[in-house]
């Protein structure tokens, strides 16, 4: 029996051991790119796409997977979208842009009226209501519940969800207004993330596996672990989208497979990232050159260093660490995926100042400023990463990089959901890490990664950083009402923070992907991936059969 | 007889037990939260906690673990953390097929390569195909799956185009021949020297040479009287990794996009999915046991002297 035994555990050693080669699931994708074959939209025939996982849920409010997201553009619609290949709002269900009150408390929306779920009942402002309240109702264990809860009246609600918070309001069939805690310049992007999608009222119960909403497209079937069938809802509003009849994902295939596939025809479109062992081959084939496109990704990759850790807590030492890198050698180890980082919120962002903020590498200077912190010598500590490309790449030459001004860092790179648990937890001196952004607003940056109240365990403030004076301008960032106005708050935070160096800005992450030959009008939208309504296929016919 | 099935049954549950306990245990062993993969990347510190309390994270491990247990004895494995509203035990199941076919299309593929080429070089020990055969097992041995399941995807199936690339379809045998070939690669090479080795012992000894001196025809003595003698060895390697591969394929259901048992464990395994994790392994370990014992039944008919009593 003992064979046996070390037959099951060598198994599960092999699959632990094997969680190295998944890419990291960057829940957004990215950019602004264009593509496509024909001008005049055509019609019909299926998208085939494939996925190397299965989608976590089809409830909207609780998804936070790559997988699932794509699908819940697919089934549901929101109050507001965002835009083609931008970061601009465009209205979808909504009517109009919200009124809001001159105190940016209250937010009164209009719905279009004659929208209709795909099981054939009207939307109404009941619907949003309910799917707002539901994200704040702890049982729906909704991972980004974190944004709603700037709604007056969340916490009361969350801990005693019956009826609605007391700052959702439904004044008519099409009329919701919604009150704000403090004002919040960024919450009508929440409105656009996927847990702001509708679903009907008291449909909680069943959204996750029979998903009814008013969106382009209607689940038709979902086989666990093979595949995720979608219909043409032949009522969406916004006619002639969609304009496939279906689309058709595989489910759990292989990224590197995933490539082979789209190369033979087999599929139109790679749910996952192209994988880094094929990048070049891919990118760099001139077959496939009409095919690839590259968009700039709202994305900031970069070092946090504790600041509850020693030496850490030592400004000359966080300083000299701000010299020590080389960005542009760092983006060749990631096939040239970003550019150099110039500040903290990446471009495309509101909030990003345009100015350079960061520190060239400058060997010299560090360890002048190592020196006068007392370590003419250097130090050893520990370092961590992710065990995953891009970090796994990376982190070696920044290793090497620290080593140059005289700080040993001991490398460790971890699986992702155990390297969230140590940095969170405030073990990790030295940490590499990313953040893509929910919302193109910088407070997603600041106030999500560096606030005071995320620097508390398990929060996403490795560096432990806690600057009121940032947080204050952050808050008046979110207060303002003209974007110069938050721009420029934005800046003064991005000063005040990149002065005590907590972080070190490496690069902002650019996505290239590519598309089947058959698909027309493709680009890849920044915030969500995909953009499905809009895709067409280049043998479709000119008009709907 | 009866005692003797008896007291292996009861050797089967209490090793049933030990690894689920065991599989329980490791995964609180990792150094990381469920509720962290399931909030997902940008989730608060706050909307954690709140999730970890909702799964019950919260209670003391031998709470956690005695109501897994109890409700493992009525058979509930629980409801997956990753795939939301997905019971672990119909996932299971619903993937079993899948990796039934796999397993039996592995055996079948270790066998074809390894039996008659261990033989076939231990009866003509020494000669270039004796050779060759020890080469080709290195060979064979030393490949990683995945590595050679990559390369047997791009030449037979995206350059050449003679199977397909992923999943399974119609007709089934199409989509399996690749994909247990790989499986099959490492275990046949296995397979062809035990076999060579176990040969030669019996080809070498008293009563083969009895059988000669006789002037029984070879043919008999290679295929009646010597491999009968090999069948034993044979049957329990074929036996345990029978089990095993029940248990889920790991690396081969992955690369070929299989939905199987052991692509379902290598999600769970990456998602931390608690539930999964545990229903995959007492999956795999009751493979592996209920097939040990069959092979243990088996002994008995193969070998006449064995004789199962205590």
């Amino acid at each position: 029996m003992k064979r046996s035994l070390r037959v099951v555990l060598l198994g599960a050693a092999m699959a632990i051991a094997l969680t190295a080669c998944t890419a990291p699931g960057g829940s957004t994708s990215s950019g602004s790119g264009s593509s496509g074959s024909s001008e005049t939209a055509l019609y019909g025939g299926t998208m085939t796409t494939a996925a190397a996982s299965d989608p976590e849920t089809f409830d909207p409010a609780v998804c936070t997977g790559a997988t699932c997201w794509n699908i819940m553009r697919m089934v549901f619609d929101r109050m507001y979208d965002y835009d083609g290949a931008t970061s601009n709002l465009k209205l979808q269900a909504a009517e109009d842009f919200p009124t809001v009150s001159d105190d940016g408390l209250t937010y009164t929306m209009k719905l279009k009226s004659g929208l209709t779920f795909s099981d054939g009942s009207p939307v109404t402002a009941k619907d949003v209501a309910y799917s707002y309240a539901r994200v704040l109702d702890p049982a729906t264990k909704a991972g980004l519940a974190e944004f709603w809860k700037g709604i007056a009246g969340a916490a009361d609600y969350a801990a005693n969800p019956t009826g609605l918070p007391s700052g959702i309001v439904v004044v008519d069939d099409l009329t919701l207004k919604i009150t704000l805690a403090t004002p919040n310049s960024s919450f009508k992007y929440v409105l656009a993330m996927p847990a702001g999608s509708i679903i009907p009222a008291d449909s909680g119960s069943t959204i996750a596996t029979k998903p009814v909403g008013s969106g382009p497209f209607t689940l038709a079937t979902f086989e666990p672990g093979v595949q995720v069938m979608l219909d043409r809802n032949p009522n969406y509003w916004d006619s002639p989208r969609p304009y496939v009849d279906h689309v058709h994902m595989i489910l759990g295939v292989d990224p590197d497979n995933q490539v082979l596939m789209l190369q033979k025809g087999d599929i139109d479109l790679m749910g996952s990232p192209i994988p880094p062992a094929k990048f070049l081959q891919v990118t760099t084939d001139a077959k496939y050159k009409e095919q690839i496109v590259t968009i700039e990704k709202p994305s900031t990759y970069y070092l946090t260093m504790n600041m509850n850790t020693p030496p850490f807590d030592n400004p000359k030492v966080r300083e000299a660490v701000s010299y020590a890198f080389d960005r542009d050698g760092l983006l060749k180890l990631v096939n040239g995926q970003g550019k150099p980082a110039t500040e903290f919120i990446p471009p495309g962002v509101l909030g990003n100042s345009g100015e350079n903020l960061t520190q060239a590498q400058n060997v010299e200077k560090a360890k002048s400023l190592l020196a006068e912190a007392g370590y003419p010598n250097g130090f050893d500590t520990q370092f961590y990463a992710w065990n995953v490309a891009p970090f796994s790449a990376l982190a070696p030459q920044m290793q090497q990089d620290l080593k140059a001004i005289g700080i040993n860092a001991d490398l460790q790179t971890l699986a992702p959901n155990t390297f969230a648990e140590l940095a969170g937890s405030g073990k990790a001196p030295l940490a590499l890490t990313f953040w893509v952004a929910d919302y193109p607003e910088g407070s997603d940056f600041l106030q999500a990664l560096l606030s005071c109240a995320t620097a508390v365990p398990q929060g996403q403030n490795f560096a432990y950083y806690c600057s009121p004076e940032m947080d204050a301008d952050v808050q008046q960032a979110l207060a303002a009402t003209d974007p110069a106005q938050a721009t420029a708050d934005y800046t003064a935070a991005t000063k005040i923070m990149l002065a005590d160096n907590p972080v070190v800005p490496l690069y902002f992450g650019t996505k290239t992907e590519i598309r089947g030959a058959n698909v027309g009008n493709y680009f890849p939208q920044p915030i969500w991936g995909w953009d499905m309504a809009e895709y067409w296929k280049a043998d479709g016919s000119t008009a709907r059969s | 007889m009866t005692w003797w099935i008896l007291r292996r049954l009861g050797q089967m549950l209490i090793v049933l037990f030990g690894v689920v306990s065991l599989a329980f245990l490791l995964v609180y062993a990792v150094p990381a939260d469920p509720a962290s993969t399931l909030a997902g990347p940008n989730a608060s510190a706050a909307t954690i906690a709140s999730i970890h309390a909702q799964l019950g994270l919260d209670n003391p491990l031998w709470q956690q673990y005695l109501g897994f247990i109890g409700r493992l004895l009525t058979g509930d494995l629980g409801t997956s953390y990753v795939l939301r509203e997905t019971p672990v035990f119909g996932r299971i199941v619903a993937a079993l097929p899948t990796t039934l076919l796999v397993a039996v299309g592995g055996i079948i593929w270790q066998i074809i390569l390894g039996v008659p080429a261990g033989i076939y070089a231990a009866y003509r020990r020494g000669s270039w195909v004796d050779r060759l055969v020890t080469f080709l097992s290195l060979i064979g041995l030393s490949a990683p799956p995945f590595w050679l399941g990559l390369l047997l995807i791009y030449y037979f199936a995206f350059s050449w185009g003679l199977f397909p690339l992923n999943g399974l379809g119609s007709p089934v045998f199409w989509y399996l021949v690749l994909p247990t070939f790989t499986l099959g690669a490492g275990g046949g090479a296995w397979y062809a020297r035990m076999t060579r080795t176990n040969m030669i012992e019996t080809l070498d000894s008293p009563f083969v040479r009895m059988a000669r001196a006789k002037g029984m025809p070879e043919h008999v003595i290679l295929w009646r009287h010597s491999f009968r003698h090999i069948a034993i060895p044979l049957l329990t390697m074929i036996g345990l990794d029978f089990g095993y591969f029940l248990g889920g394929v790991v690396i081969v259901e992955t690369v070929f996009g299989l939905n199987g048992i052991g692509r379902l464990a290598f999600d769970a395994i990456s998602n931390l999915d608690t539930p999964m994790i545990v229903g995959t392994v007492l999956f795999a370990a009751i493979f592996i046991v209920v097939v040990n014992f069959i092979v243990d039944l088996l002994y008995s008919v193969i070998d006449p002297r064995v004789r199962l009593n205590s």
